[in-house]
């Protein structure tokens, strides 16, 4: 279905190219410049931000606060297993999609632990990375915006266990 | 906030690279992340001149008008300010509009541009329209009137009195500076409709219906969207200010302010101020 989407936005631009012609590239030229523009406003945070998510990754912190928090995973009935998925999560996309397939190959995607997984995995977003590309730019805007972080946390949070919770319904009730 | 988050992150691995020794490698992830960051940004600088690009040439043909009209009740509830800035017109809400409609769709790798895109716009807006409050204001209530439209700039504040109002009107005409953090949480959290690489990841695995989880995710990314609208939009309304006395707020750019001389302080003000326009 999704394979769909594209292929017939491109034909409409092709349509709209060939019988709007100049004005079309006119547009076109107008917005890929903007576009090259705030790409590279943004690179200086996307530095800062990508370093310290290389930092953290290789530090074995995230091993660490598994190993740390997995009684308390015991006494709130969250799947230990899941506890890696859980921190990469928001930090990044590529990573918490190996984590994923990793999970996938241990239990099986049609596990307990698999669904749990999924739901999480396609219910949530890379939050942090969502956050430093777009509290920044030219502007003062990330003193503006000072209310994303715990509004975005206590989302994260929210989405979290409600996947848990969905995770337990569900499994039982297929 | 990037400055705080790096701070944690920072000070946490630290710790962690002590504790469990592998120091190099922490040494080491430095530069790694670094080239990272170029990596993305070279993929992502593609596709976002791409569908900016790709943007204008549909908004050039008037085809977005017709999503912004689609999606228009949700998006005039969540950015009431976007919707009613620019005399009624709106500001933003065609990009807005097109980011939602990709996330929609499942085409991730254009929502994020997309979104910058919206993002930029809106700030802009927001910008435009706090210079034009703030000169209003201060012209009217402050004595400082005279200097202001003497050195032909908006709003310097040169004492203690005059940047109070300021940032009183900056409180004030926030609106649009809300719509932007709805916007960025809301991204964090958008509803997943086709998570593309979770099916395929779940066929790969060998699963024997990757779409059976397909009605939990919609559930849990519907309803974390619209806890996410809400939370967003009590925060901002319980402390509508959004540079208020925090760190980082307009109080420490106003002790930075003061502190310089009066010229400086103009002359960065008519840069700022210039560059923005």
């Amino acid at each position: 279905m999704t394979n769909l989407f594209l292929p017939i936005l491109i034909l409409l631009l092709g349509i709209l190219f060939l019988f709007r012609g100049k004005r079309s590239t006119d547009a076109f030229l107008r917005g890929a410049k903007n576009g090259l523009s705030a790409a590279v406003s943004l690179f200086p945070t996307l530095l800062l931000f990508l370093t310290a998510v290389s930092l953290f990754r290789a530090s074995g912190a995230a091993e660490l606060i598994t190993v740390w928090l997995s009684p308390l995973c015991r006494v709130l009935h969250i799947p230990s297993e899941l506890l890696p998925l859980l921190f990469t999560r928001p930090i990044s996309g590529s990573a918490s999609t190996a984590v994923l397939s990793d999970l996938f190959s241990q239990y099986g995607a049609d596990s307990r632990v698999g669904f749990a997984a999924s739901i999480l995995a396609g219910s949530s977003e890379t939050m942090l990375y969502v956050l430093a590309l777009y509290c920044t730019g030219k502007g003062e805007r990330s003193r503006h915006m000072r209310h994303v972080f715990p509004a975005a946390f206590l989302t994260t949070l929210f989405v979290t266990a409600l996947s848990l919770a969905a995770a337990n319904w569900f499994y039982r009730s297929v | 906030m990037a400055g705080t988050v790096f701070g944690v992150f920072c000070a946490i691995s630290f710790l962690c690279a002590v504790y469990t020794g592998n120091l190099a490698a922490y040494g080491n992830a430095l530069f790694s992340g670094a080239s990272d960051a170029v990596t993305l940004m070279l993929t992502l600088g593609g596709a976002m001149c791409l569908w900016c690009g790709v943007l204008e040439v549909f908004r050039e043909a008037g085809a977005m008008k017709l999503v912004e009209g689609l999606l228009s009740p949700l998006l005039g509830w969540l950015f009431p300010a976007a919707k009613r800035a620019n005399g009624g017109e709106g500001a933003a809400m065609e990009e807005i509009a097109a980011s939602f409609a990709a996330n929609l769709l499942g085409i991730g790798n254009a929502a994020t541009p997309l979104g910058l895109a919206a993002m930029q716009a809106l700030e802009d807006a927001a910008v435009q329209e706090d210079a034009n409050t703030g000169q209003g204001h201060i012209i009217q209530e402050t004595p400082l009137q005279e200097t202001a439209q003497h050195n032909g700039t908006k709003n310097i504040p040169t004492q203690g009195h005059a940047v109070r109002k300021t940032e009183k009107t900056a409180e004030r005409s926030s609106g649009l500076w809300s719509d932007m953090t709805m916007f960025t949480v809301l991204n964090t959290t958008p509803i997943a409709l086709l998570p593309t690489t979770l099916l395929s990841l779940r066929f790969a695995a060998g699963s024997a219906n990757p779409g059976q989880i397909l009605p939990a995710v919609w559930m849990v990314s519907t309803a974390g969207f619209f806890f996410a609208a809400i939370i967003t939009r009590a925060l901002c309304t319980a402390k509508p200010s959004c540079c208020g006395k925090k760190k980082g707020g307009v109080d420490q750019n106003t002790r930075r302010t003061r502190k310089r001389t009066e010229t400086s302080a103009a002359a960065e003000k008519s840069t700022v101020l210039g560059g923005i326009q």
